[in-house]
């Protein structure tokens, strides 16, 4: 790609972007949010065309008017948001994907399948209907469906991101066998580890121009990328703060049951305890009753058995309303099922926990006291919005997290309970809630931190609890390595 | 050249406005197409409408008159729809609402000094308890307001039927389905010369009022819009969706059923059969085309009350079905709604290097 350049309504996202891509290797594109990583690899996909530049394939300039061109040229791309039809098979939802699948015949489409999975090491039961599998499950489908259509280069959009350790190295191992038969492969990240162990090649973009290309990975160290990354050196070194042992008990949860949407029990007689001053992490696989067990302790999901008490108080099966009251600030893991309403504006959705105390004077809403906060949160957390009275469905999904993460901490809440909270953010801003988070233990605030990245959770947390198929497996203390860990999340009860 | 569409960066008022008169517009030469092949110059027929609507005293105090019911319950709606609730149901509360006024005015037996106040609070109130029902429904048990709403519209025109024809037919009616006339007491004072009955009148400009600023400033619209905009959201940000979802219906049912009362203590000064000739279902029209704001649905109802005036002219003086006029407003719903997505994305034309947009 040569001289790439595409503007937006309000700001050039790529200017002037030279990209290139070896046959036969694994390119890590790094970048903060808004870099414009996912931009050019739209461009490349033709879900977007580029104002001005050239797009070179295997020598030859072509123009990429959509997806199916793309297609057609052998460019596919895996998104960070699966596009399956729950309802349908695997088979049924590669045969979606294939032109043509009428006259083909599901048969002949099933033995190139299994071929591909054989190949490249991709096991998947292709009988199974896709809402019963995992994400890393789900992202098989996703990259056998685009190997099916004969692609030579695939574009892999934050892949990790929903696997564990163990699925993680099982598809980096996948792209390697692609890349020995000829493939290539270009891999968006926010983990620089995986671009300095998997890739062969990394490219950094900062604010839409190209700050590295083709840096050799063993030239390169951690430090390196993160200065061009950020372009300057992050502040904060997240470690485990002090914690005093003794601290009362804030969150407390006594022989939890909960069911899942599906009426399905998806935690098991969880029990456990936060304390003050502790940030408390709980790792596992996604899928394992997280979700149920936040949204139960936050009032959102009906608890069967069981009893959750704050500071004391039990508020098992109590509005969301009261939980609020008692300081508990919550970063769903869903940020767009729960974390904003869309249509209303920025400073609007800002004030959504507090508008009813600090932002309202008897029945009116405060307007001028919402936006001086807004705007004082949209600098401190470097929310990139076109203005504080923008409808938020205008935000990217990191800058929404970014909202959603200031919120959350602006009601100085007592206990802070946090599902993936750093998901989709960059390496600043990553770094800057995980300083936030360590401030917060500081003052003796509570954190009950659930996330499916493992060194995000070793990082910071002074205990950590292992939970698999709805059960607390095993608890760590500080210290806690990341295969220990790691194998405690998919190998079961110790 | 190519042409594309992009999100614009704001939505501003003027965009807003300026899209749906154009969407007006561009309808206007579809349906001169019909009113060609019934023979007739759709330039003239335009103007016939026009000036029957609002060109003449008469014209236009008969168009306030339709615009009474139909802005009550139009406004009203905006809040429903608002709150994603999809009352269907601005009919049937209407009709519940006259039934509610008769009865106080023919059968009540309150003191005459009261009874107005009397009928005005009974319409509102078995207007909210009709809309209350699929509200309680929907929140409780997730049943589908849109058919609840319908089919409660059949049940209360049925009923309509039922007493005009049956308990209350009146002795002195020589068996017409209707009621004996309201005494004078109990009858809406009409400004000079017209039929603009000014109790109602001021009632819809206050509600109008009141709910532009509660939907713009306060909290309780700050939760309803939250609650519209994503009910899971609310819920997370401690809002009652449920609690929010009976009260947009209490409002919106409440205000439908002035709207019946309105119209038998004015317009007719009785209960007849088919009270409402279907001003329920036509405010569904306003409360959209005014972009669910109540100022912006009361100067749509007015606009859409002046069309049905102007087409009941031209059917006269044109001869034409009165069918037309539904079509009419259809076509013209159709082009608003269709451009509801200019509203929030531009139109790009890329001619050599140079972006062009509306």
């Amino acid at each position: 790609m040569r001289g790439i350049v595409k503007r937006f309504p309000t700001v050039v996202a790529l200017d002037n972007v030279d990209f290139r891509v070896r046959q036969g290797e694994i390119h890590a594109l790094l970048g903060e949010n808004g870099a414009g990583k996912t931009t050019l690899m739209r461009i490349l996909y033709g879900m977007y065309k580029p104002d001005t530049g050239e797009i070179i394939v295997e020598g030859r300039r072509v123009s990429i008017g959509s997806p199916r061109d793309a297609l057609k040229m052998g460019i596919g791309m895996v998104h960070q948001h699966f596009m399956l039809v729950d309802k349908l098979t695997v088979l049924e939802n590669i045969a979606l994907f294939v032109e043509d699948s009428l006259r083909t015949g599901f048969d002949r489409i099933r033995s190139g399948v299994e071929e591909i999975s054989k190949t490249y090491g991709l096991k998947i039961d292709l009988d199974a209907k896709i809402w019963q599998l995992s994400a890393g499950e789900q992202q098989k489908v996703e990259i056998v469906k685009t190997l099916y259509r004969n692609v030579k280069l695939l574009i892999l959009d934050e892949p990790t991101s929903v696997l564990t350790p163990a699925e993680s190295e099982e598809l980096f191992k996948s792209l390697r066998r692609m890349v020995e038969t000829g493939k290539s492969i270009i891999l968006i990240t926010h983990r620089l580890n995986e671009a300095l162990t998997a890739s062969d090649s990394i490219t950094v973009l900062r604010k839409g121009r190209v700050v590295a290309a083709e840096v050799k990975p063993r030239e390169a160290s951690r430090l390196d990328l993160v200065n061009m990354i950020v372009g300057r050196p992050l502040e904060f070194r997240p470690r485990v703060g002090n914690f005093k042992k003794g601290g009362k008990p804030v969150l407390e949860a006594e022989n939890l049951r909960v069911l899942d949407d599906r009426g399905l029990i998806a935690v098991k007689d969880v029990s456990f305890v936060l304390k003050e001053g502790e940030i408390l992490g709980v790792a596992g696989v996604a899928g394992n009753g997280q979700r149920e067990l936040v949204e139960a302790l936050t009032g959102l999901r009906r608890v069967e058995k069981g009893i959750v008490k704050i500071m004391g108080v039990d508020v098992t099966n109590t509005p969301p309303k009261n939980i609020i009251r008692l300081g508990v600030a919550h970063i769903p893991e869903d940020r767009f099922r729960y974390g904003v309403a869309p249509d209303l504006s920025v400073a609007e959705n800002m004030v959504m926990k507090l508008y009813g105390e600090k932002f309202s004077r008897k029945l009116f809403m405060d307007i001028e006291a919402i936006q001086r906060e807004t705007e004082k949160l949209v600098q401190e957390f470097e929310i990139v919005a076109p203005g504080v009275n923008a409808p938020v469905s205008l935000l990217s999904g990191g800058n929404v997290q970014k909202l959603i993460v200031a919120r959350e901490l602006s009601i100085n809440p007592k206990i802070l309970v946090a599902s993936n909270p750093t998901s989709g953010l960059d390496v600043a801003s990553t770094n800057y809630v995980h300083w936030v988070f360590h401030r917060l233990r500081e003052a003796g605030g509570s954190v009950l931190l659930v996330s499916e990245d493992l060194d995000e959770v070793l990082a910071l947390s002074n205990r950590i609890l292992v939970m698999k198929e709805g059960r607390i497996v095993r608890e760590f203390g500080e210290g806690a390595s990341i295969s220990e860990v790691g194998l405690a999340m998919t190998a079961g009860a110790a | 050249m190519e042409i594309g569409l992009e999100r614009r960066p704001t939505v501003s008022r003027r965009i807003n406005i300026s899209v749906r008169i154009l969407a007006i517009l561009l309808s206007l030469p579809f349906i001169g197409l019909l009113f060609a092949a019934y023979g007739v110059n759709p330039v003239d027929a335009y103007l016939r409408i026009f000036a029957g609507g609002f060109g003449s005293l008469y014209g236009f105090s008969e168009t306030i008159v339709k615009t009474l019911p139909i802005g009550l319950c139009a406004v009203g709606l905006t809040f429903a729809y608002k709150a994603r609730v999809s009352n269907i149901g601005a009919e049937g509360q209407l009709i519940m609402g006259s039934m509610a006024a008769t009865w106080v005015a023919l059968y009540s037996g309150l003191p005459q000094s009261v009874i107005i106040i009397a009928m005005l609070l009974a319409g509102f109130t078995v207007g909210a308890a009709w809309a209350l029902l699929p509200a309680a429904l929907k929140s409780g048990l997730n049943i589908n307001e849109v058919i609840v709403t319908l089919m409660m519209n059949y049940i209360s025109l049925k009923l309509l039927d039922y007493v005009v024809t049956g308990p209350w037919r009146g002795l002195t009616q020589w068996g017409f389905p209707q009621t004996d006339p309201f005494p004078s007491y109990a009858r809406f004072p009409t400004i000079g010369g017209t039929r603009i009955h000014y109790y109602t009148l001021a009632l819809l400009s206050a509600s109008t009022l009141i709910l532009y600023v509660l939907m713009k400033k306060t909290k309780i619209g700050y939760e309803i819009r939250v609650v519209g905009s994503n009910p899971e959201a609310a819920k997370y940000a401690g809002i009652s969706v449920s609690r929010n979802m009976l009260l947009v219906m209490l409002v919106s049912g409440g205000l439908a059923g002035i709207a019946g009362v309105g119209e038998v203590a004015c317009i007719h000064g009785r209960l007849i059969r088919g009270i409402s000739p279907g001003y329920g279902y036509t405010a569904i029209i306003p409360a959209w085309l005014g972009g669910l704001d109540p100022l912006g649905a009361l100067v749509a109802s007015f606009f859409i009350s002046g069309l049905m005036v102007g087409g009941d002219a031209i059917q006269v003086s044109l001869r034409l079905p009165s069918s037309l006029v539904y079509v009419f407003n259809g076509v013209i719903l159709l082009f608003i709604i269709s451009s509801e997505v200019l509203a929030r994305y531009r139109i790009v034309f890329k001619i050599g290097g140079r972006r062009i947009w509306i």
